[in-house]
């Protein structure tokens, strides 16, 4: 992370809170509302200009609302979002506009997101329109497309007719045809093919180098954030967990449930083979309306005592830019250092 | 763990299998040449991008291709069944309680108007399980037990949109074992899940395997996983088996040039690149297949001869490979660091 400048785009206290609408018949028979559902419940979180930082967790674990609150697609319910220095969590319509221009995100699935009866060339440029760019600003759809290496004779395409890489490709220039400085990619990857996938990250890469991108990457997909960020913030129930620069909280991290995921990732070597060995976390991520009380991971979590149970634990500095919020990281961390030595250690193929 | 040693004797063979599409372009060939065995217990992963071939292959092994696919050629042998000859009903007897079939979408295969512990008591009764109600709910409460859902009595009365994800997938799994098959085909069965259950999932494959023998074909486009859970691998592409080795060598020592492609174009953790691996070009469409390699377009090691000779499958140190490097009949001339490759050496 550039320590320069202020950073791009910072969270404080950050709740994105999804209230169920009940109905005059629930309401008539005075039906006990259900408590919302905390997708984003107090994060901080800052994003530094020109950097990548990936945003990991499981499904149900807040990422993607936390990237859509952030890009003022989803409204916060309470704390504070500031891109460039400008408060902008309650900014109108006309800003939120102004705003979209800078700030951009690149969709999951990208065939949802590109209109089946339009050509590539009018979806590329369709944010254009929305926007009322004048004709001097804008890119044509030649140039959107060598941007993304794409040759230009897909510009009469239709999306069907497209590759599922090729409309990932597609997806990543019509976020870029805004010249944002901040791009939210959520799952970038997903449903690709490895080959396609591995060109996908070169691209973001490339183009975050060249184009001086600031990205927030949502994923499940720890290896893909070990080759792509910066630093990665650990999400569960709402909350960051564990953040830290990349190859320290994925060598040595210091919270059980960052443990957890990078644990269960299946390795492409059967070496490293340790499918009957793992050390689990058991069942699934809890309900986000009724969270567990005090640390959240406690009813997973193999290190939880009376003080999980109990305490609510907040992020702790494990050395200078790592943070884990933990009661126990002294001793987790420990062992996962001692376990990331073992891992190092041990001969390579 | 560790692999083990192929019994003489296969559950279930294929040989030569071809399977074409017909579609209004005519007929495309969807499988050519597909040979591979599964010994009982053994688990052997068939991977390989999407469009090779590999779910055409798993819905050929069931008897569930759609209307205009075709099985053209070959055999397909299931214990001393020969089940490209099977009737519908005699397919009854196969499907459940001999090969089961977990796929990736539960809801796909969970009928949404009907309890779970129904649909567990009829899967039992449709193929003459014995017992009365009572003992067939007993054994339904037993297999969710096995598969990891808390409180089973109780959720017995459940219909399936009341699990999360990964308690349906858990369900189907518990589905497919409830006959207690020998084989069971798992379609990226943990495709769609998240890292922490999917490595819950496989461990519990591996324990079905290791405590009952349970044999698993495993199809997945996921190398990772692959590499996790399987003894053996095949790896596909355009409709061709194209490497067929014990896990670890596969890995370690790839010999196809695909499959080498694939395998570098993963991101570890913990080794960190600068660009990643691609591999240049796509797969060639099943309606437009060139006549030699059909890997030829985007192989660095691509010759003239191979964009008319088809390779054969042939026997190379202990694995099976379909590529003219390997074949010192095929007119391939190897050069430097493909020659060692050839010669059996890491290049």
């Amino acid at each position: 992370m550039t320590e320069a400048a202020q950073p791009l785009v910072e969270i404080r206290g950050l709740r994105t809170y999804f209230e169920d609408r009940h109905g005059l018949i629930a309401r008539a028979l005075r039906r006990t509302a259900l408590p919302p559902v905390r997708a984003v419940d107090d994060v901080d979180l800052e994003v530094g200009r020109g950097e990548i930082l990936g945003l990991v967790g499981e499904s149900g674990s807040g990422k993607t609302t936390l990237g859509r609150t952030v890009l003022r697609l989803t409204p916060a319910t309470s704390g504070s979002i500031r891109f460039d220095g400008e408060e902008i969590t309650d900014v109108r319509r006309p800003a939120v506009r102004r705003l979209r221009r800078r700030m951009q995100m690149i969709f999951q699935d990208p065939h949802a997101s590109l209109s089946p009866r339009l050509r590539v060339s009018y979806l590329l440029t369709e944010p254009y329109r929305i926007n009322n760019v004048p004709s001097e600003e804008q890119y044509s759809p030649d140039e959107l497309l060598a941007m993304v290496e794409l040759s230009s004779e897909l510009a009469d395409k239709y999306p069907h007719e497209l590759s599922g890489g090729q409309a990932r490709r597609v997806g990543i220039a019509r976020a870029l045809a805004m010249q944002p400085d901040f791009v939210v990619a959520d799952e970038p990857t997903s449903g690709l093919d490895v080959s396609a996938a591995a060109a996908i990250l070169n691209l973001m890469k490339d183009l975050g180098e060249r184009l001086g991108l600031t990205y927030l990457v949502i994923t499940h997909n720890l290896s893909i954030l070990d080759f792509l960020a910066d630093r990665v913030a650990v999400m569960y129930l709402g909350q960051i967990v564990e953040v830290g620069p990349t190859e320290v909280v994925l060598a040595s991290p210091a919270h059980p449930y960052t443990q957890a995921l990078l644990e269960a990732v299946s390795e492409p070597d059967p070496q490293l083979r340790r499918v009957d060995e793992r050390l689990l976390v058991p069942g699934e991520i809890p309900s986000p309306r009724r969270p567990p009380a005090a640390c959240r991971f406690h009813t997973r979590c193999p290190y939880a005592d009376e003080v999980s149970r109990t305490v609510e634990p907040h992020l702790e500095e494990v050395v200078p830019g790592h943070l884990a919020a933990c009661h126990h990281w002294r001793e987790i961390h420990a062992n996962a250092s001692e376990r990331a030595n073992r891992v190092l250690t041990s001969p390579s193929k | 763990m560790g692999v083990q040693p192929a019994p003489a004797e296969p559950l279930l063979q294929l040989d030569g299998l071809e399977v074409a599409y017909h579609t209004r372009r005519g007929a495309l060939e969807a499988l050519h040449d597909v040979s591979l065995s599964v010994a009982p217990g053994e688990v052997v992963g068939i991977v390989g991008e999407s469009g090779c071939g590999k779910s055409t292959l798993a819905a050929a092994l069931m008897g569930l291709l759609p209307p205009n696919g075709e099985v053209r050629g070959g055999r397909i042998v299931y214990g001393s069944h020969d089940l490209l000859a099977l009737r519908e009903e005699e397919w009854r007897r196969i499907r459940g309680p001999e090969i089961a079939m977990i796929f990736q979408d539960p809801l796909t295969s969970l009928n949404p108007t009907f309890t779970v512990g129904t649909q567990l008591v009829d899967a039992q009764r449709a193929h003459q399980r014995d017992g009365d109600r009572g003992d067939l709910r007993h054994r339904a409460v037993e297999i969710l037990e096995q598969v990891g859902i808390p409180d089973a009595a109780s959720r017995l009365r459940d219909f399936p949109h009341e699990f999360s994800g990964g308690m349906r997938q858990r369900i189907m799994i518990a589905m497919a074992l409830l006959l207690e098959p020998a084989l069971i085909i798992a379609d990226e069965a943990t495709s769609s899940l998240d890292v922490t259950l999917e490595a819950q999932i496989l461990a519990l494959l591996r324990r079905l395997r290791d405590e009952r023998g349970t044999a698993i074909l495993f199809v997945s486009h996921d190398l990772g996983v692959v590499g996790q859970i399987c003894d053996r691998v095949v790896v596909m592409y355009a409709g061709r088996t194209v490497e067929e080795g014990d896990v670890l060598s596969l890995y370690s020592r790839p010999l196809h040039p695909y499959t080498q492609a694939l395998l570098a174009a993963v991101p570890v953790r913990g080794r960190r690149r600068e660009r990643l691996e691609t591999i240049p070009g796509r797969v060639p469409s099943l309606a437009n297949l060139p006549p030699g390699c059909k890997f030829v377009e985007r192989c660095p090691y691509a010759q003239p001869v191979n964009r008319e000779r088809e390779p054969r499958y042939v026997e190379f140190d202990g694995r099976r490979v379909r590529c003219n490097i390997y074949d010192p009949s095929s007119g391939y001339e190897p050069q430097s660091e493909v020659a060692a490759m050839a010669a059996g050496r890491t290049p």
